[in-house]
C-alpha cells in the first residue's frame, strides 16, 4: 500500500509538471493579450512528433539534451510566425471570431501531423538511459526524476522572469493595463508576440519531455489544451508559482482519482473545477 | 488589426419576403421524392445539423455565449433514447422523448455552473463539460457500447424508411424552429441579449441575468438532445464522436460562418458545412485541413457569416 501511494505521488508530480508547462503557455497569452489559444495542444502535439522526427537524427549525435533543447526553440519560433502571420488579426475581435482561425488550426495540424506521421504513435526510447530511483521503498524511473525537476526549475525561473526582471515588470504592466502600457512607451505588439514564442516554446517543452513517457499520438491535442485549460480555470488569472501550485492539486486529484474509480479519474477533476467555481469563482490564486 | 466597426450587433432586420418561405417550404416538401435514397439520409443529417446550429446560436448569437461542448447533449439525447430502446425495450417514440428530457437535465445541471463565468473562461469550462461526457459515452461500455458504438436500434417499420423518417424530421425539426424562433423574439430573448449587451445594464432594469442565460443554456441543451434522439433512430447507431468536441466546434462553425447576428444564419451554416463534409472526403482523406483553410478565409471575408455577405452584396448592387 505504501509504495503503491508513492507510486501514485510521483506520477501526480509527473503529470502536474506537463500540466503546469502546458497551463502557463495558455496562462501567459490570455494575461497578456486576451486571446484564449485553443490550438495550444495541437502545437504541444506537433512538438512531440517534431521530437520523434529529430530524434532519429539528434540522439545518435547529440544525446537527448540536444533533442530537449532543439524542439523548444523551432516551436517558438513557428510560435512567433504564427502570431505575426495569422493570431495578431484577431486581437480585439469578438471571442467567436477569435475561435474560427483556432479551430481551423487544430483542424489543419491535426491533419498535417496524420499526413507526415501516419495513424499510429510515436514514441521515443530513451527511457532506459536514466535508470530507475529509488526513494523510501518506492522504485520509479529516473526519466520521472528529471521531468518533474525540469519542469520545477521552469515554474521558478519564469516565476523569476515575471516578477523580477524588466521584460517581466512589461509583461505584467500589459496584462493589467493594455493602453496605459502602449501610452506610457511600451511596445505592446512586439510583447505580444515575444509572449505567444515563449508560450509556443513552453509547449514544446512539455511536448519533446511528453513523447520517452506515452508518445505522440493524434488526439493528445485536444486532451491537452483540456488539461490546461482546467488549471486555469481552477487557479484563475494569478501568479505562475499560482498556476504551479494548481498543477500540483489536479495532478494529485487526476492521480488519486484513478485508484478510486480507474474510468473516470477524470470527474473527480471536474469535481474540483466544479468545487472552485461555486466557492470562488475567479479561480484559487486569481486576482480581479 | 481588427476594426471593431465591422461587427457592431444593432442591425436592422431585413424580412424575408413571403415567397420566399413559400418555395422553401416547398422545395422541403417535395425534395426526398425527387432526390435518389442516399442523399435524403444525408437531407435528414441537414435538417438535424440545422436544428443543433440554431439551438447553439441562441447562446453564440442572442446570448453571446460561445460554447464549445454542445455536441454532447446531442450525445446525452441520443445515447439516453437509443440505450432505453436496446437495453430496456420501451417504444422509441417515447424514449425520443426521454432522451431529450434527459438532456434539458443535464443541461441545467452544467448550465449551473457554466453560466457563473463569462468570455473564454465560459468556452473552457463548456469545452471540460463536455469532453467529460464525451469520454463517459465512449468508456461505459457494458452501458453505450464504447468504441464499437451503439448498435441496431432502428424504430420499427415505416419509419426506416428514410422518405418517411424525412417527413417525420422535417415536421418536429420545423416546429422545433419555430419554437425556438418565438422565443428568440420573446421579451425573454430580448433580456438574453441585453444580457449580452450589458449584463450591468440589464441587472439594473431588472433582469436577471444568470437566471436568463441558464434558462437559454437548458433550452439549447434541451433542443440539442432532441436533435440527438432523432438522430440514433435515423441511422441506427450513435458512437461517441458524434458527441466529442469536434462535433461541437463543428456545430460553432456552422453558427459563426452562417451568421449568428440573424435566426436563419446557422440554418444556412448547417447546409454549407454539412453539404461540404459530405462531398470533400470523397475527394481527399485530410478533408479537415481543407475545411481549416475554408475556415481562415471566411474568419478573414465573413467574419459576421454568410448570410450578411449576401445582404452586403444587395445593398451594393
Amino acid at each position: 500500500m505504501h509504495a503503491i501511494l508513492g507510486l501514485q505521488l510521483i506520477s501526480a508530480l509527473v503529470s502536474a509538471s506537463f500540466l503546469f508547462l502546458l497551463a502557463a503557455g495558455v496562462w501567459l497569452v490570455f494575461g497578456v493579450s486576451r486571446f484564449l489559444n485553443l490550438a495550444h495542444g495541437s502545437l504541444f502535439m506537433l512538438s512531440g512528433f517534431l521530437a520523434y522526427a529529430l530524434s532519429e537524427v539528434l540522439l545518435d549525435r547529440g544525446g537527448f539534451w540536444v533533442l530537449v533543447g532543439t524542439v523548444p526553440v523551432l516551436m517558438g519560433l513557428l510560435g512567433a510566425g504564427l502570431e505575426r502571420l495569422l493570431i495578431r488579426r484577431f486581437y480585439g475581435a469578438p471571442l467567436r471570431v477569435q475561435l474560427l482561425p483556432m479551430v481551423a488550426l487544430i483542424f489543419m495540424i491535426s491533419d498535417l501531423c496524420r499526413y507526415v506521421w501516419g495513424e499510429f504513435p510515436k514514441g521515443v526510447p530513451v527511457l532506459g538511459r536514466f535508470g530507475v530511483v529509488s526513494i523510501g521503498g518506492v522504485t520509479f524511473p529516473g526519466y520521472y526524476a528529471v521531468v518533474i525537476a525540469v519542469s520545477g526549475g521552469v515554474a521558478l525561473i519564469l516565476g523569476w522572469i515575471v516578477q523580477r526582471t524588466r521584460w517581466g515588470r512589461l509583461v505584467r504592466a500589459v496584462a493589467q493595463d493594455r493602453e496605459m502600457a502602449a501610452a506610457c512607451g511600451v511596445d505592446e505588439s512586439r510583447l505580444a508576440t515575444q509572449v505567444f514564442a515563449v508560450g509556443t516554446a513552453l509547449a514544446g517543452l512539455a511536448g519533446v519531455l511528453v513523447v520517452p513517457i506515452s508518445g505522440a499520438s493524434l488526439g493528445m491535442d485536444v486532451s491537452a489544451v483540456i488539461d490546461a485549460f482546467v488549471v486555469v480555470v481552477v487557479g484563475g488569472l494569478g501568479s505562475i508559482l499560482g498556476a504551479a501550485a494548481t498543477a500540483v492539486l489536479v495532478g494529485l486529484t487526476q492521480a488519486f482519482g484513478i485508484l478510486v474509480l480507474p474510468q473516470f479519474a477524470i470527474a473527480f477533476v471536474f469535481a474540483l473545477m466544479a468545487m472552485v467555481l461555486v466557492v470562488r469563482p475567479k479561480g484559487l490564486f486569481g486576482v480581479d | 488589426m481588427w476594426d471593431a466597426r465591422t461587427l457592431e450587433t444593432a442591425r436592422p432586420r431585413a424580412r424575408e419576403p413571403v415567397w420566399v418561405w413559400l418555395s422553401l417550404s416547398a422545395g422541403l416538401l417535395v425534395l426526398p421524392l425527387v432526390l435518389p435514397s442516399p442523399y435524403v439520409v444525408q437531407a435528414v443529417d441537414i435538417l438535424l445539423a440545422a436544428l443543433l446550429a440554431a439551438s447553439l446560436n441562441l447562446l453564440v448569437g442572442y446570448g453571446g455565449l460561445l460554447s464549445l461542448g454542445h455536441a454532447a447533449f446531442f450525445g446525452v439525447g441520443g445515447y439516453v433514447a437509443g440505450i432505453l430502446v436496446k437495453r430496456v425495450g420501451l417504444p422509441w417514440f417515447a424514449t425520443a422523448g426521454i432522451g431529450t428530457a434527459a438532456a434539458v437535465l443535464t443541461a441545467a445541471v452544467i448550465g449551473f455552473f457554466c453560466v457563473r463565468l463569462a468570455g473564454a473562461y465560459f468556452v473552457m469550462l463548456t469545452l471540460a463539460f463536455g469532453q467529460l461526457l464525451y469520454t463517459v459515452f465512449w468508456k461505459w461500455k457494458e452501458v453505450t457500447g464504447g468504441d464499437d458504438g451503439l448498435t441496431d436500434v432502428f424504430p420499427p417499420v415505416p419509419w426506416t424508411d428514410s422518405t418517411v423518417y424525412y417527413y417525420l424530421v422535417l415536421v418536429v425539426v420545423g416546429l422545433a424552429l419555430w419554437g425556438l424562433w418565438r422565443v428568440c423574439e420573446s421579451p425573454f430573448g430580448a433580456a438574453l441579449k441585453a444580457v449580452r449587451d450589458s449584463p450591468h445594464r440589464a441587472e439594473a432594469i431588472g433582469i436577471p441575468a444568470r437566471r436568463v442565460q441558464w434558462a437559454a443554456f437548458t433550452l439549447s441543451g434541451g433542443l440539442a438532445g432532441l436533435a440527438g434522439s432523432l438522430f440514433v433512430f435515423h441511422h441506427g447507431s450513435m458512437f461517441p464522436k458524434a458527441a466529442g468536441w469536434q462535433s461541437s466546434a463543428e456545430a460553432v462553425l456552422m453558427a459563426v460562418l452562417g451568421g449568428p447576428d440573424r435566426f436563419v444564419g446557422p440554418l444556412v451554416g448547417a447546409v454549407v458545412i454539412k453539404t461540404l463534409a459530405f462531398l470533400v472526403p470523397r475527394a481527399t482523406p485530410y478533408w479537415q485541413f481543407f475545411l481549416g483553410l475554408v475556415i481562415v478565409l471566411a474568419a478573414f471575408l465573413a467574419p459576421r457569416g454568410l448570410v450578411e455577405l449576401r445582404v452586403r452584396r444587395r445593398r451594393w448592387g
